[in-house]
């Protein structure tokens, strides 16, 4: 079972995680994660190439992302010597216009993510038994229901080993392994997807505004659809 | 070797697709195009030597299935393709950054899985927005126009290719100059449409400002030569000169001694903007030989029907 450690956060909850994820591949289970290689999102990343780094790690690349993230991917890719994958959409972006002919991000954000983001992971969910999701609690009400192991589509488990890390720990475990940041942190940005629904906060901003600023939409779908709940 | 050009059938496209088709050392060439500027001239105008290399593909730089399947076997690309309008680039900010910048986030996604060897993309002298002295490729970019800020963002998606790809940025200057697939929209062209067949130019602002300039067939031949250039990637300017509107406007009213000029708004000072000539890329392009401008007008008239 995977518990909580705030005062020895590392090595607890590294040795939790290894040994869950060897559990999994000591039942023949198929795994993989996915990253949006935000700085927040290296601290799980490290602990599976410490683990084991033939786990596939899918980047989902819906195409709207800053050229800056790619260029971190690479990096990060690299630094860890992670089994990175690109997943790319199957919907053309000409064909994801709206009536307007304008893109689906200046409207339909979630038709935009479905198309993007969503669609594409749920057909590498079908292919796997495990995903290892970073999510954590203190991201969104959505994200604090959730468990750490938690059914998934097509028979399939998301095993959530950051649930129960706080902004504190992931500092920590930064720090302690000098992680680097994603480049547009220093400019401004707390939290980094696709660029058209991303913005720099302005002072007295909150930080859940940094996406999807002015919509009531706090999630891409990723968290929502693809979960059994 | 194998060439595609997005916006092949573009004015641009027009001068590049006849210096290409006459090198020996190009076996073919794919206009990628989606015809969204009624433009035709590319296609009209007799069979010339090398015409059997060309083929054209009516596509969208947005259809990534589409791209892929023309990219194989590809060695080079110049990406040519962009939403423009002119004097004034800020109708609908979402289309500059749906085609310019999105457009080409898809292009380079694509060129990036292929064998593509050398990219090289036209972006504008636009992005360095205003300046009354000359700039150089130094000076920080600050664009004003939807359309230079999705070209700029259009260059930062090309420059992560320079660690992979022989990878080249050509900020260039305004482009004039009769060819085929020639537009009358940009403001030289614009006035000597005028001053031939109106004897009256239409001048914006109060025609003080200055802009960058590179003549048609100099862009033509300076992309073409990249190919066999020993020019290193990167990002540079490809201006030939810079000019004052008002004295566009003095040097055809010598060509054309009646001519009038009116202004729309002549209270408005609009922007200069002076971008430093790179003679060491112009000598190694093949483009050092600079006409006087009077003697380009003239040509120009000259093409002219009557």
């Amino acid at each position: 079972m995977f518990v909580k450690s705030w005062f020895k956060p590392d090595r607890v909850t590294f040795e939790e995680i290894k040994s869950s994820l060897n559990n999994y591949k000591a039942q023949g289970k198929l795994m993989f994660t996915s990253s949006s290689f935000q700085s927040h999102s290296l601290v799980m990343l490290h602990i599976i190439s410490r683990v084991d780094n033939s786990i596939p790690v899918y980047f989902i690349n819906t195409g709207y992302h800053f050229p800056e993230t790619i260029l971190f991917r690479d990096q990060v890719t690299d630094m860890f010597k992670l089994n990175t994958i690109d997943l790319k959409p199957e919907v053309p972006k000409h064909m994801q216009m709206d009536s307007e002919g304008r893109l689906l991000f200046t409207s339909d954000p979630d038709h935009c993510c479905y198309l993007n983001k969503t669609q594409p992971m749920d057909g590498i969910l079908r292919s796997f038994d495990v995903w290892i999701n970073g999510v954590r609690a203190d991201q969104s009400a959505v994200r604090a229901a959730m468990k750490v192991e938690q059914p998934a589509p097509y028979n399939t488990v998301r095993f959530h080993p950051m649930l129960d890390w706080n902004s504190k720990m992931i500092w920590q475990y930064q720090k302690e392994f000098n992680l680097p940041k994603h480049p547009l942190e220093e400019k401004g940005y707390v939290s980094i997807g696709c660029e058209p629904c991303t913005r720099r906060l302005d002072p007295g901003m909150q930080e859940r505004e940094a996406r999807w600023y002015g919509l009531k939409k706090v999630e891409c779908g990723l968290h929502t659809e693809l979960v059994t709940k | 070797m194998n060439i595609l050009i997005t916006g092949g059938a573009g004015y641009i496209g027009t001068g590049l697709v006849g210096k290409l088709a006459a090198d020996e050392a190009v076996n073919k060439i794919i206009i990628y195009d989606n015809l969204s500027r009624p433009n035709y001239g590319l296609f009209l105008g007799g069979r010339k030597p090398g015409s059997e290399k060309i083929s054209f593909h009516k596509g969208e730089l947005l259809d990534s299935r589409h791209l892929k399947m023309a990219l194989k076997d590809i060695d080079v690309v110049y990406h040519l393709a962009a939403k423009v309008t002119t004097p004034f680039a800020n109708a609908d900010g979402h289309l500059y950054e749906q085609v310019n910048h999105w457009g080409t986030a898809e292009l380079i996604y694509a060129v990036e899985e292929s064998n593509v060897r050398k990219f090289v993309y036209t972006s504008s002298s636009g992005v360095y927005g205003g300046s009354t002295e000359a700039v150089d490729e130094q000076f920080l970019p600050a664009p004003k126009s939807f359309y230079a800020i999705s070209k700029l963002r259009g260059e930062e998606h090309v420059k992560r290719l320079m660690n992979k790809k022989d990878t080249f940025i050509f900020r260039c200057g305004n482009v004039y100059g009769y060819n085929r697939g020639m537009r009358f929209d940009a403001v030289i062209n614009k006035f000597v449409f005028e001053a031939n067949f109106q004897k009256r130019i239409t001048v914006n602002g109060n025609g003080n400002q200055s802009r960058a300039f590179i003549h048609i067939d100099s862009l033509s031949t300076a992309l073409a030569n990249v190919l066999k250039s020993d020019l290193p990637g990167g990002v540079y300017n490809l201006v030939e000169r810079n000019i004052k509107v008002i004295d566009i406007v003095d040097e055809l009213k010598q060509l054309i001694p009646d001519m009038e000029f009116i202004f729309i708004n002549q209270h408005l000072t609009l922007h200069e903007l002076n971008v430093k000539c790179n003679d060491l890329v112009n000598q190694k392009l093949g483009i050092a030989d600079l006409k006087p401008l009077q003697q380009e007008l003239r040509e120009f008239i000259n093409r002219f029907s009557f």
